[in-house]
Formats: C-alpha cells, structure tokens, sequence
C-alpha cells in the first residue's frame, strides 16, 4: 500500500569527511523525498556517496548541513539517546555483508532487537520465529550463520530488521554479496516486503539487475542526485 | 534479556585459547592473594596477641643464649614487676624429625595466671597438670594437628636436651588440652615442668632461656624494661628486655618486614593482572566493533553496551578469580597440615571480600577504556569494517 505522505526527506544535505586540505566531499546539497510504502534503489559509482545517504537516513551518522527528516520528524535535533530509540522502532538495516553476530543462532539474531521493545522472552521467541518463517527460514532456527549460506545469512539479517516491524527498512547493497539465485531471493522478499506490508524500502546498489526491482531508481554522482532518475510506473520524485 | 544474557557468555568463552589464558592469570593471581592474606596474619598473629603488660627479658647477646635462674628473684624485686615466669626451650619433634613441636618448660602456675588469654577446659585437669611433674598442656592446634587427646603418653625426642638417664626421648602425659579465647591466640605450642625438665635434663641446670615479666601498669612497661636491663649491664649475662609487641616486632624485623612484602606483592600482582585483563579485553572489543556497530543500529544505546563489556569482563575476573581464591581456601587446610610455621592459618570471611573488592576494581579499571570506545566510537565507520 502506497501514500503521498513521505516517509523520507531529506534537504540540502552536505557531508564531508577529513579536515583541511584532507577534507572530501561526499554529498553536496543533496535533497530527495522516498513516499510511504516506496521500494526506491539509489544508484551510482563507487564514492559517490550512496552509503554516506543511507547512513544520514538511518541516524547513523549526522550531516554537516541540510535536514534529515523521517515520517515528519527531524532527526539532526535528536540526542544519540533519541536516535537509538528512534532506530529501535521505526528502522531496520540490511547490509552487504550481513553482519549477524556470529556467536548467536538465528533465532537469537533475529530477537536481538527485540529485546528493546519487548520484555517477555515467549513472545520474542514467537516473533523472531515468525519472522524466520516469513523468510523461508523456520528450518534454521538454532544454527549459527557460520552454518548458513550466504544466501541464509541475508535472509537471517532481513529477518531481523523487520521483526520489530519497522517502517522504513534501509539497505546497503544487500545483494553484493550473493550468487545470482540467493540475490533474486532477496530481492523478491524485499518486493513482498513493500507489497504485503507497506514497507517502505530504501536500497543502495550497483547492481542494475536488483536495481530494476525497485519502483524508482535514483542515480547519485559527485555526491548529488543524478539527472536520470527513473521512475517506474510511479511520478518521478526528485528535488 | 536471555538473548544478552547468552551473548555476554558467548562472548566470554569465543576466543577460547585467550580467555583461558585470561583466566589462568586470573586464578594465579587470586591463588596468592588467597594464601598471603592468610599468612601475613600468620606472622602478624605474635604482635596482635602480645599484651602491652608483659615483658620479655632475654640475654641480650641472643635469645639463643641462656640467662642464669638466679636473675628470677633479682628481676621480681625491680619495682613495677608484678610476676616472673621462667622459660626454656625443649627443642622437639614427635615421631618424624620434620614434625616440630613448640615444646617449652614453664612452671604450671605462673604460666596460667601470665597468659589469660588461654583457656582451659577444666579446674580438675589443670590440677592434674600442677601435680603431675611428667604432665604437659599441649595447645589445641598442636593437638589436633597430632591427633593427641588427654590422657595420652607422648614421646618426645629433644634435639637439644639429653636426659641425665641417657637418650632424647622423653615420654609426658597429656594432663589437659587449652584453647585460645579468641581467633588470635597461639595454640601451637604445649608447656611442660620446669622443675621436672631442669632435674632430668643431663646439661644446663640453673639456666633458663628466658623471663616473662608482668608489670604492675602497662604504662611503665619500657621503664620497667630499662631497669631491668641496667641492673644486669654489668653481670655475667647482659639482658634485653621488651615488651612482647616490641619483642615479636624484632624478631619479625629479622625475619623480614613480612607485611611490606605482601603489599608490594600484592601490588605487583594486581598492576600485572590490570595489564593482562585489559590487553585481553581490548583486543577482544577491538575485534568486535562491527558488532558494537551493529548493536547501535539495532536501536541498543551506546550505554547498554558500555555495560555488556563491563558485565562481560566482570564474568571473567569473577570465573578466574573466584576460581583461584577458592583454590586458596582449599590450599589453607594442606598449609596447616603440612607446614609447622603456618599451623595456626586459617581463612577469614574478611579475605573473601578483599578479593571480591579486587575483582570488581581489576574488572571496572579494565573495562573503562574498551567501555568508552564501545560507547563513544564513530558508528557509521565502524560498521564498515565488515567481518
């Protein structure tokens, strides 16, 4: 299901990284809005400041100019307290490399988050269950990753980022690291995702295969958005 | 919270071949503490037991050297002096050359009013002892240690003192059995006849090792002691004179200053271990800050996980500490059994609870700076550093 409303928006964004005459650019007056319940793929070379984007989304990193403001509410004027909070409810993360912590199953990966929100241990256990099912994973609930293929391990690591049902679900090249068949796996999950829960899905690729799995894609060069957005079957949506 | 629960203990025991390093330091570390609280009261129990009323009037040449019995009445004339009881030194072992006993000849009498500080079971077996010239008190510690009980014989060979009969060995009866009115109390030892050892022995008639002296007030103890050294300055055999705290402090000043050494070992221990934990720590929190990372974007607050590396490393001193002062309570029993010098050991509630303090200090000292990178660190960089 699709709104009007934004979920994301982001103005005038500036980020730079170093001091002096070491300082790199990385966005550059960058503003961009991502609707409700939107899959939107950002795309562009390496350094251009795709990652950089998704962490300003996420709260993980703070610009140095420029608002972030997600579902209306701006996050530059949260405390770091605020910000984990705010992550803890309302955002999920889904990396490259799958960062599941090793020494856990993945049912106890799945529940992690979780235990911010929710106090009794059933009800978790219940929760990150479903949310392995939901992945195709109900069969792997006591293995650790280092058990799992890789393909298992990206699906574990989207298990976790929506079982505390988050609006807005940010991924970093979730597919970089897979084989073609366990990337079409993921990107149809992330699909049905969008469909069936009105996620909204903000993905940074290089892949222009998985790209093609979002509604929109956005281009970003030299730290700013691209001329060739491309909307697919929605309004092209870029500042 | 079972989920962080399981992480901390995870994390704990995943770089094993550390951990158990880690803990092995650990239990080292507290296996000493363990035993040199125990024997640094050990060798502080004669000065903390010593009364302030009592002297000790030796030959000031040695306490290895004896002191004419005549001195006894010349001391007790010295104004102050309430009461003298003769020593002597039996120097014996019971069945085994390496089994030692503190054997000493006293008169029974004198000897119980001079130590109120020992309590016997009974009016009837301390008559007993009186009466009986072949009877001894042996010490509650000593006894147990030997498995004696009242009524036994006991054969003791004397190293030093033949009998006028021939042969080192003299056989007592044990006539009762006494106990220290407190923890501190030196139970070690057992009293025999004076008289009956200076009649049988084959030598040294007429000498004694040394004088035990009550003075009136404690407050004239050291004048006391001058007097009594000046009246013999110029006799055959010189005194010192002491008051038993200054006595037993000299004589641990011979030894060694057995306090300093703890402490400085002690210190070195824990200066060691801060080393050892936090290097351990560090490296593994090092190793982990895309997980810390990652913690963060779940929504975890930089504090929550500052604790978990607190809480992880607390597990660990606790584990390797507890392990190692448990080792040291285990130890004291064998100490006592096995070495005649700490035969009054014992362990005290009070050393648990200095190594607990230990362990949390180690623990907290260690965790700061890893707890602070965990808690204060860039987010988005370390999560790029991907495993």
């Amino acid at each position: 299901m699709k709104h009007d409303q934004p979920a994301v928006e982001l103005v005038g964004l500036v980020k730079a990284y170093g001091r002096g005459a070491a300082l790199v650019p990385v966005l550059d007056n960058l503003s961009m809005t991502v609707r409700r319940g939107e899959f939107v793929a950002i795309m562009g070379p390496s350094g251009s400041g795709k990652t950089s984007l998704l962490n300003l989304m996420g709260g993980l990193d703070r610009p140095d100019a420029g608002q972030v403001r997600i579902d209306g509410r701006a996050l530059d004027g949260m405390t770091d307290t605020e910000l984990a909070d705010w992550r803890a409810r309302s955002v999920g993360f889904v990396f490259q490399f799958y960062n599941l912590i090793p020494v856990l199953s993945a049912l106890d990966n799945v529940a992690l988050p979780l235990t911010l929100s929710c106090p009794g241990a059933a009800e978790r256990r219940a929760r990150a269950s479903a949310a392995l099912e939901l992945v195709g994973l109900s069969h792997r609930l006591g293995h650790r990753p280092q058990m799992m293929s890789g393909g298992e391990q990206q699906r574990v690591a989207i298990a976790r980022a929506i079982v505390a049902g988050p609006g807005l679900l940010l991924c970093d090249e979730p597919t970089g690291d897979l084989d073609r068949r366990s990337g079409e796996q993921v990107l149809a999950l992330l699909r049905l995702l969008v469909q069936r829960s009105g996620t909204t899905i903000v993905m940074v690729t290089h892949d222009a295969h998985a790209a093609a799995t979002a509604d929109r894609i956005v281009r970003v060069d030299k730290g700013a958005l691209a001329a060739d957005a491309i909307d697919r079957g929605l309004e092209t949506h870029h500042a | 919270m079972r989920e962080l629960l399981a992480l901390t203990l995870a994390n704990v025991w995943r770089w094993r071949l550390r951990a158990i390093f880690t803990l092995a330091t650990l239990v080292v570390a507290f296996t000493v503490l363990g035993l040199m609280l125990p024997i640094e009261r050990v060798f502080n129990m004669g000065v903390k037991v010593a009364n302030a009323d009592r002297l000790i009037v030796a030959n000031k040449a040695s306490l290895m050297q004896s002191l004419p019995q005549r001195y006894q009445e010349r001391i007790a004339s010295v104004p102050g002096v309430a009461s003298v009881v003769r020593y002597a030194f039996f120097g014996a072992f019971y069945q085994e050359p390496t089994n030692g006993v503190l054997a000493l000849a006293t008169d029974p009498k004198e000897f119980v009013a001079l130590m109120p500080e020992m309590k016997f079971p009974s009016p009837k077996e301390l008559q007993d002892w009186y009466e009986d010239p072949t009877s001894i008190a042996v010490g509650r510690t000593l006894a147990d240690k030997n498995g004696w009980k009242v009524g036994d014989m006991v054969p003791l060979y004397s190293v030093l003192y033949p009998r006028k009969d021939g042969g080192n060995s003299w056989t007592f009866r044990i006539a009762t059995i006494f106990d220290g009115r407190d923890a501190n109390s030196n139970t070690q030892s057992l009293m025999l006849h004076f008289r009956y050892f200076d009649d049988m022995r084959a030598y040294g008639q007429g000498s004694v090792g040394w004088f035990n002296v009550r003075v009136a007030d404690a407050r004239q103890a050291d004048a006391v002691a001058q007097a009594i050294d000046t009246l013999f300055a110029n006799a055959g055999s010189a005194t010192h004179s002491a008051t038993e705290e200054a006595f037993t402090q000299e004589f641990m000043r011979q030894v060694g200053n057995f306090s300093l050494m703890v402490v400085l070992a002690l210190t070195a221990v824990f200066f060691t271990l801060v080393l050892v934990v936090a290097n351990s720590l560090s490296e593994s929190v090092n190793s982990r800050l895309p997980e810390f990372a990652l913690l963060r974007t779940l929504g975890f607050r930089g504090r929550t996980l500052a604790s978990l590396v607190l809480a992880e490393n607390l597990l660990l001193c606790l584990a390797g500490g507890g392990a190692g002062a448990l080792l040291a309570v285990g130890a004291i029993p064998l100490l006592r059994r096995y070495s005649e010098m700490l035969a009054s050991i014992g362990f005290w509630w009070q050393d648990l609870a200095w190594a607990l303090g230990l362990l949390v200090a180690v623990a907290l000292l260690t965790s700061l700076a890893p707890a602070w990178r965990v808690w204060r660190s860039p987010l988005a960089a370390n999560l790029g550093r991907t495993a």
